[in-house]
């Protein structure tokens, strides 16, 4: 198998003091550009490009991975220990992460988190390593129409985000796509309900609004809610996950795993809504769905898997297409360019040794994050120790640098206050906010798609084509599931009653 | 009048004085992308050549948003002293038409253009239609429905297809995406005909190829490529470029000194190098020539925005008497729950509330969307068709919500309250954080917020409040500012 003689040989260049200091010093800026909420993955690359100049280019490379493919692990931390999604994709991790936290848990959390993602991690690089060519061909399959159905088919997971309530689900939905309508028409480049602020040319940005619904509406409601001022949490645990219970939920980590890697191939899909269709996925399949949302480990491990698995995924078009998958990998395909590298299927037959030394490097690099996130975890949990008083004020102010970093403009800010104040409204009155964010995410891949397939063809297109129509069809069936399943029960209750 | 011109004198001797010994503070090249797009890198190895020939600091802060605008803003906010210089691209004359005036090409004083791009038709080689001929062929065959791909409309490459078009007599459909690499993605998944771009595009992409080159000789790593010349259309010297430019006003010392500083990169090795990597063109145009090129392509954009019918749209707009129907509307909302409140008191509940307001403020989003243009280039689905969607979607659920509430079938057993006021405190201190930053920067507000908060929140373990307080700035100046390099505002103190 030549391909495994690339990749042990790829092992040997990085088998250094100097690439495996540079890749540990990588995961390592990675996990904190992770945890800040507001240096995304892409940014934390980008700030680090500078640095890599004077490096050889496979240097170089296997630095911005690591930081790349740390950085999505890092954005999961923040969203389990206090409900501020590091990164877009940790949106998912708070979900079952937080209340995890909230019971006194962080350790399970934070442990299975970490876990999962390191095999995630793996799968990606596997995936990566082995079928990138045929996942690459599949991916340039996806045009308008299959985007506009993975779109759909991404919003009917609110069916399983809300808690009992679909009617108030869907109006947060609604919420959240009609905030997406907000800037410049990407058509006619007419601006839409900006209200004569140019900085809403560009609609809201995504990581103001994220901050704000999820971290400051928790604190506004934990405050408002809180018994006493001065509660603490109550007996922190920071005990991780027996190996053994990780081995129960196996089949949902590889799932998940999987699934983060596959939609990460798909460019423009993202890290994001990967692990959305993971979570939804793992709360259809697993046996204890009523757990989900309130603190269920497979929760956490999938979101922690598919947002891993998704970078390997993303690396799969760069280097085969030379198309980047994600925004993170757009910043790579610069450093590539700067070092005299052109991604693309070219790579592979002039500078095979740098293509298979970055595969290696991932390797090696999950492995460090393994360690890394193991022994990070008991710092997590000291600061979550701290007493609430002090603990939320500094969130505020970290969301204030998160908010600034994304475009260095106090607009971001006062639109994350925003946020936090229509977060808290909403969730006062049992209005969940994560449809909100999926509302945001999905809406401007759902709009241009629909409008680009229109310009392609009529509105029969996304019957014709296999894919989009079965994405439909899925969709359709997903979101009237619980409906058509509450109505079974129903009948059947009845049916026993009598 | 003359009190105006006393100022400005004033003005003039006070940047003399301050810019006799530029630069004595870091300079700041203000960036309208993201980290790591074309621009951001070019800038960034800009930075690192200038080193080598002045021991000025340079520092690179990404103002994004708005294509530009915000960073074009940005810029002309500051003093003209020289210390804030903008990255200015071709991209940017879209973006001051398309916006409608508030900020002008002209009110920028252009010091160089640095790199020049041609642009090109890109084909995949596996399609049917690769060639210019082809292309033509095609074009006329398919009557206006050829598609061609790239990004946003109204942008450097959607212009020069445009013009193109114009000039070749066929018609094709632009169809937007949001960057140039999806838009590849879809000409490698033969989705379109046609991309147009720059050479750098087809490097490392060997199913794509140049169809056409818009310059007036073949390209040295593209020689089966022809020029439009060639083939007999006059597209021979349409290029992206890339260049630098400050507030106009700004001294001249200034100016000349960064004109020399420019003229040296220009022609340092490393430099051509990398832009020679970039597969673009390195290139001096000095003040006058790129003022010149800048004039030249405005013109020639406002003509073929018109010609594709979007600066119509632009110009539609009409801001009457929207106040007064929005009054009306919030008028009418509070009437309505007053009359709840009074005659139907057991149907005043939280939900309805909520439904009332997010029908009345739907209502009104639809009567804004009436405004939206139905330009020649949305005829499928307009720029209204899918805010409408989502807006009957919030009326009709908003209903569904409003009669299960009053049916009692939405059950809401929420326990809120009992510490609002904190809350609502909490709240209000944010804002008068956000409030003050401007004046006294980060790092003083931010340490009082944090005092306050702790304080507001019953805390009372004093030294464990400032010592906290005071740790977190340090830790974030240590962090952001020394490690990260994010620059944080610092106020008055800037």
């Amino acid at each position: 198998m030549e391909i495994f003689s690339e990749l042990l040989n790829g092992f040997s260049v990085i088998a250094g003091f100097g690439p495996l200091l540079i890749i540990l010093a990588g995961v390592m800026m990675g996990i904190l550009v992770g945890v800040l909420p507001g240096l995304s993955p892409a940014m934390g690359v980008a700030l680090l490009v500078p640095f890599s100049y004077g490096m050889s280019p496979l240097n170089a490379m296997i630095l911005l991975v690591a930081v790349y493919s740390a950085a999505n692990y890092g954005g999961t931390i923040t969203a389990i220990a206090i409900n501020t999604p590091g990164t877009p994709s940790a949106i998912v991790s708070t979900f079952d992460g937080y209340p995890l936290t909230k019971q006194g848990k962080p350790g399970r959390a934070l442990g299975a988190s970490v876990m999962a993602s390191v095999v995630g991690g793996f799968m990606g690089t596997i995936i990566l390593v082995f079928f990138s060519v045929p996942l690459a061909k599949a991916a340039l399959t996806f045009g308008p129409p299959e985007y506009f159905a993975l779109a759909i088919f991404g919003l009917t997971i609110i069916s399983s985000l809300s808690t009992g309530n679909y009617i108030k689900a869907f109006i947060a939905t609604l919420i959240g796509l009609l905030l997406n309508t907000i800037g410049m028409d990407p058509f006619t480049g007419y601006l839409r309900f900006t209200f004569g602020f140019a900085e809403l040319a560009d609609g809201f940005s995504f990581i103001p609004a994220l901050i704000g619904l999820f971290a400051l509406s928790e604190i506004f409601l934990s405050i408002e809610r809180s018994v006493t001022t001065k509660e603490v949490l109550k007996k922190v645990s920071g005990r991780m996950p027996r190996l053994k219970e990780m081995w129960r939920i196996k089949r949902i980590v590889l799932q998940s795993s999987f699934i983060g890697t596959v939609i990460g191939v798909v460019p423009g899909a993202g890290a994001t809504i990967a692990a959305f269709i993971a979570y939804n996925e793992a709360k259809r399949s697993s046996k204890n769905k009523e757990e989900f949302g309130k603190g269920a480990l497979e929760g956490v491990a999938a979101s922690g898997a598919a947002t891993s698995g998704s970078v390997g995924g993303a690396l799969v078009p760069l280097l085969t297409l030379g198309i980047p998958g994600s925004a993170a990998t757009a910043v790579l395909i610069g450093a590539l360019m700067l070092h005299g590298l052109t991604p693309g299927p070219e790579l592979f037959k002039d500078k095979s040794t740098i293509v298979f030394g970055i595969f290696a490097s991932l390797f090696v690099a999950y492995f460090f994050m393994l360690f890394l996130g193991i022994i990070g975890n008991q710092l997590w949990i000291k600061i979550i120790s701290a007493p609430k008083a002090l603990l939320n004020p500094a969130i505020l102010a970290i969301a204030f640098i998160g908010s600034y970093a994304v475009g260095n403009s106090m607009f971001d800010v006062w639109a994350c206050l925003g946020f936090g104040v229509l977060g808290w409204l909403l969730r006062r009155y049992d209005f969940p906010t994560a449809p909100v964010i999926l509302g945001l995410i999905l809406g401007f891949l759902a709009e241009t798609n629909f409008r680009r397939a229109l310009l392609m063809g009529d509105g029969k297109i996304f019957f014709e084509r296999p894919i989009s129509l079965i994405m439909l069809i899925l969709a359709a069936l997903s979101l009237f599931w619980p409906i058509i399943s509450a109505a079974f029960k129903k009948r059947k209750e009845l049916g026993k009653t009598k | 009048m003359p009190k105006i011109v006393k100022q400005i004198i004033l003005l003039l001797i006070l940047t003399n004085v301050l810019s006799a010994n530029y630069p004595e503070k870091p300079i700041t090249f203000i960036v309208h992308s993201k980290p790591g797009s074309a621009i951001d890198i070019t800038t960034r190895q800009l930075i690192k050549i200038a080193a080598k020939y002045t021991d000025a600091t340079f520092l690179v802060e990404n103002k994004t948003g708005g294509s530009g605008i915000i960073a074009m803003r940005d810029v002309l906010s500051k003093k003209a002293d020289g210390y804030t210089i903008l990255a200015v691209t071709k991209s940017f004359i879209s973006t001051v038409l398309l916006t409608g005036g508030s900020v002008q090409m002209s009110d920028f004083h252009f010091l160089a253009c640095l790199v020049i791009d041609p642009e090109v038709l890109i084909t995949n080689r596996n399609a049917k239609v690769k060639t210019l001929d082809q292309i033509i062929a095609d074009a006329l065959e398919k009557e206006g429905h050829q598609k061609w791909l790239g990004p946003l409309v109204g942008g450097v490459d959607h212009l020069m297809a445009v013009k193109t078009w114009h000039l070749l007599g066929i018609k094709g459909e632009w169809i937007p995406f949001e960057g140039g690499s999806d838009a590849l993605a879809s000409l490698m998944g033969q989705h379109g005909t046609v991309y147009v771009g720059n050479p750098v595009d087809v490097k490392g992409r060997p199913n794509l190829m140049i169809a056409a080159v818009a310059s007036e000789k073949r390209l040295k790593r593209f020689p089966n490529s022809p020029t439009f010349i060639e083939k007999g259309f006059d597209l021979q010297k349409d290029v992206l470029w890339r260049g630098y430019a400050l507030k106009k006003g700004t001294n001249p010392t200034v100016t000349i000194f960064l004109d020399s500083l420019f003229q040296k990169i220009s022609r340092d090795a490393d430099w051509l190098a990398y832009v020679n990597n970039t597969s673009a063109n390195p290139v001096y145009l000095g003040h006058k020539a790129f003022t010149d090129m800048v004039n030249g392509d405005q013109a020639e954009a406002i003509k073929y925005l018109n010609l594709a019918g979007i600066l119509k749209n632009v110009k539609q707009t009409n801001n009457t008497s929207k106040t007064g129907v929005s009054a009306g509307m919030a008028i009418g909302f509070v009437f309505i729950l007053l009359l709840l409140y009074f005659f139907k008191r057991e149907w005043f509940k939280a939900e309805v509330v909520i439904g009332l307001l997010l029908i009345s403020l739907s209502t009104y989003l639809y009567w804004l969307t009436l405004d939206f243009p139905q330009g020649e280039l949305s005829k499928t689905a307009g720029p209204a068709a899918m805010p409408r969607l989502w807006i009957y979607g919030l009326i009709l659920f908003s209903v569904i919500l409003i009669v299960n509430t009053i049916r009692e079938k939405v059950v809401s057993n929420l326990d809120n309250g009992r510490n609002l006021f904190q809350s609502v405190s909490l709240i209000g201190l944010m804002i008068a954080y956000l409030l003050i930053v401007g004046f006294i920067g980060y790092y003083i507000s931010t340490t009082i917020f944090l005092i306050s908060g702790a304080y507001l929140l019953g805390y009372r373990k004093h030294w464990i409040v400032f010592g906290s307080g005071l740790g977190f700035t340090l830790l974030s100046y240590l962090v952001f500012y020394k490690l990260l390099q994010v620059p944080l505002p610092l106020g008055i103190f800037e």
